[in-house]
């Protein structure tokens, strides 16, 4: 495979993980806001600016946060390069310059999607309202996943958008948590964990965490439900362990050893491993701060390795 | 649908589905049929979901918008009325085209080795080697399998009898296969019941033929040489296609920057190392293919091809410098090939062509500019043409000018009225000009030709121009079963 195929596919991985994890964030947060006690509060929406975007960027071009305008700038906003919109644009430029790598019905579902979102106004998503939107987007998004489990040889290039999903998908869990720490520790220490259950909602945990946790919502049960739960598939040590495993799919798949790939590999499972020897007592609202940071850390270098070597190593043996 | 709204206009031009006394031709009849039975609003859906499919699939061709700074992705108009070809009629056709695509390849060997129908005197010397497309590097260069055109797309116009013409050949690098292959999966899906009450050769298996023709071109025989597309990238017109090729065939789809040459080998940089390179299909120009041997600042193509080519370590579809035989001066010649090298008359009638460089069909064709079509004989797509029936005095007056100061750049021929056929437009039947590209695959043991090919469209009403590139649509064609 070429190399800019792979870092091709490994984006497209990535973009379409992120256009979920956002339509999922921001269809929850909408009905957060709807349960909002106090009118004009405009709490949640400055929220999710920070969730997706950018809130100084979003000021240049927005004369105030309110829900339409935020809406638009985090679904729809083509400069904003986190909006749902930008994710789906690139995800499908990058297919449509492999797209003979892959099923064309993976191509057919993506760009079908594509051509929907560019004829979105925010309008349209009022029109419908928000649940049944977001809800058409995410159904979009479910019907190419599904697409790919059915149709894609379980090769390289499988392996390589898995990749890309799920580091974002770690990725992205961690960063949502940062977040929500940052305002539960540093902004108002006094709100209220509806944060945290929206987070727990917008990965569709909400019933999976009941099943595990019969008492109570705490901030360290949920943190820990969506960092360290071994088969929930949305927690960050399950997006690991699924990242490793596709990675040395890769690997072993590969005719000749590249030392270098061994070595992105390990580092992957050493991030896993350390995730492994936590457990509820490291997430205090004292010292969770610093665990995300550095996990955060973890995965930009995980990214950083797979770009230089599974993308931009010249293997000069003939 | 109401058929009788049709203006076929009688004998001014030939009309595919209706004759001179305007009854319908028996190989339309059933399609008219079925045709006459739908509900004008039901024809609308048809061609909705026609735009919609190619719209989702992809199916589109990119242009460079300069007012918006980006590319534009456009899908080509489909017109859902087949352009139906009984067998009898497609037989000869095929016979002409695979006698045309031999002499043509004798003839390019002939002249980049001892050049004999120039020393015979049938061709004139300058004609060839003053010719833009003439390739010095490919002198004495010899090609594998002596194969120089593998895939070649031969135009075919209908005089008002319905006589077939060669319009123009196509040696460098044709395109239009994908929109062939996509038409027809449209017209299964989308029209089954009609496509099924008709007995049609189908066209799939010509991409298994497409890929055995580029797999017997593997230097020394190699049973399972690696194959690559090789595509100016996802900014070119055509990239669509390229991909469609390439997925189809499962053959690697390669840019310039995704090649090395190392020691006269040419090979992919792969993620797990290099992997030699053993046919290339390009679909660039020869100007571009290696920055060391032609243009030096080109980014397309691969720096040290020639070298690996001279080698024999890779076979290129097509061979560069083609293009010395579809120049539209030597296109006159082609019946002279056919009889010289293959001793056989030719099957296929050429359009009359002049000679601007010869005084006497010079001054013939000065007098007669209003009723002739003169084109500028390196230049395709449409570029560079006057149409005389069609021009103004002052273009005509220009062009006049023209000839006279370059007539080795011109060539003239007679105003040929292309034939019609029916599109839908607003639910209605109403008559356009066509044409057919007819692809010709050439390995070292079979010349195949894809049944039908693809029939192009002159949208707007009374034009003669039927490329993409100027406002053309295509049809499929459908190529009866005996």
């Amino acid at each position: 495979m070429l190399n800019r195929v792979a870092d091709g596919l490994f984006w497209i991985g990535r973009y379409m993980e992120r256009a979920e994890n956002h339509t999922r964030l921001i269809s929850t947060v909408y009905h957060l806001s709807t349960q909002r006690t106090k009118r004009n509060d405009i709490a949640h929406w400055q929220h999710l600016l920070r969730l997706i975007g950018n809130e100084n960027d979003f000021l240049n071009s927005y004369s105030e946060v309110s829900e339409s305008n935020v809406l638009h700038y985090v679904t729809l906003r083509a400069d904003n390069q986190n909006s749902i919109r930008s994710c789906i644009h690139i995800a499908r430029n990058n297919m449509r310059q492999l797209r003979e790598k892959m099923p064309s019905e993976c191509w057919d579902t993506l760009n079908s999607l594509y051509l929907w979102i560019n004829e979105q106004t925010v309008n349209d998503i009022n029109a419908e309202t928000p649940y049944i939107f977001y809800k058409k987007i995410q159904e979009q998004l479910s019907s190419f996943q599904g697409t790919l489990y059915a149709t894609m040889m379980r090769d390289k290039e499988f392996h390589f958008i898995e990749s890309g999903k799920c580091l974002e998908r770690a990725d992205n869990g961690l960063r949502m948590l940062q977040a929500i720490h940052f305002s539960l520790t540093v902004e108002c220490p006094k709100s209220d964990y509806s944060f945290l259950l929206a987070l727990l909602k917008s990965v569709n945990g909400y019933e999976s965490y009941r099943r595990v946790y019969a008492d109570k919502i705490s901030m360290q049960t949920v943190v820990e439900f969506l960092m360290l739960h071994p088969t929930f598939p949305r927690s960050t040590c399950y997006s690991l362990q699924i990242l490793e495993s596709h990675l040395r799919s890769l690997v072993t798949q590969q005719s000749n050893q590249n030392f270098l790939h061994n070595k992105v590999l390990s580092h992957v499972g050493k991030v896993h491993a350390e995730l492994l020897c936590m457990d509820k007592a490291n997430f205090t609202v004292e010292r969770l701060g610093e665990h995300l940071h550095h996990l955060i850390e973890s995965c930009d270098m995980i990214g950083l390795m797979i770009d230089r070597h599974f993308f931009h190593e010249e293997v000069v043996s003939a | 649908m109401d058929l009788n709204a049709y203006k076929y206009e009688g004998s001014q031009f030939y009309d595919e589905v209706y004759d001179a006394g305007g009854n319908i031709r028996p190989h339309y009849s059933k399609l008219m049929e079925q045709l006459a039975q739908m509900a004008p609003y039901h024809v609308m859906q048809k061609q909705l979901a026609i735009e919609k499919q190619m719209q989702e699939e992809g199916v589109t061709y990119t242009l460079y918008s300069a007012t918006q700074g980006h590319m534009l992705e456009r899908t080509i108009p489909f017109d859902m009325i087949p352009n139906i070809i009984p067998s009898a009629e497609w037989a000869n056709l095929r016979a002409g085209l695979v006698q045309r695509v031999k002499a043509l390849n004798a003839f390019i060997k002939d002249v980049y080795h001892e050049q004999e129908i120039i020393r015979d005197g049938i061709i004139e010397r300058e004609m060839v080697v003053a010719n833009t497309y003439f390739c010095r590097e490919m002198m004495h260069l010899d090609v594998p399998q002596d194969m120089y055109i593998a895939v070649s797309g031969i135009d075919l116009i209908r005089n008002e009898h319905g006589e077939y013409f060669v319009l123009e050949d196509n040696l460098r690098s044709p395109s239009g296969f994908s929109y062939l292959f996509k038409g027809r999966s449209l017209m299964t899906n989308l029209f089954p019941e009609w496509y099924f009450a008709h007995d049609i050769r189908d066209v799939q298996p010509s991409i298994d033929r497409f890929l055995s023709v580029l797999k017997q071109l593997a230097p020394n025989g190699k049973a399972n040489p690696t194959i690559g597309l090789l595509t100016p990238g996802s900014y070119n017109s055509a990239y669509f296609e390229h991909m469609f090729l390439a997925q189809q065939m499962g053959i690697h789809l390669v840019e310039g920057r995704d090649m090395v040459v190392n020691n006269n080998k040419v090979y992919i940089r792969n993620m797990s190392g290099l992997q030699q390179v053993d046919v290339l299909y390009r679909r660039i120009d020869d100007d571009f293919l290696d920055p060391l041997a032609f243009r030096p600042d080109s980014m397309l193509g691969v720096a040290g091809l020639m070298n690996a080519y001279r080698s024999g370590n890779i076979a290129l579809a097509n061979a560069p410098g083609t293009g010395v035989a579809d120049d539209k001066a030597i296109y006159a010649f082609v019946p002279d090939m056919i009889r010289y090298y293959l001793n056989e008359e030719p099957i296929l009638k050429n359009v009359p062509t002049y000679i601007l460089s010869r005084a006497e069909e010079r001054e013939h064709v000065l007098a007669h500019l209003p009723e002739m079509v003169v084109k500028e004989t390196s230049l395709s797509g449409g570029y560079g043409m006057l149409i005389g029936p069609k021009a103004s005095e002052q273009e005509i007056a220009l062009f006049a000018e023209k000839i006279r100061e370059h007539p080795e750049r011109y060539i003239a021929q007679p105003t040929i009225s292309l034939s019609r056929c029916p599109v839908i437009k607003d639910a209605q039947l109403t008559p356009r000009h066509i044409d057919i590209r007819a692809f010709v695959l050439s390995g070292s043991q079979e010349v195949r030709v894809i049944p039908g090919g693809l029939t192009r469209v002159a949208m707007r009403e009374g034009s003669l121009v039927v490329n993409s590139s100027q406002g053309g649509g295509v049809k499929d064609t459908w190529v009866l079963s005996e």
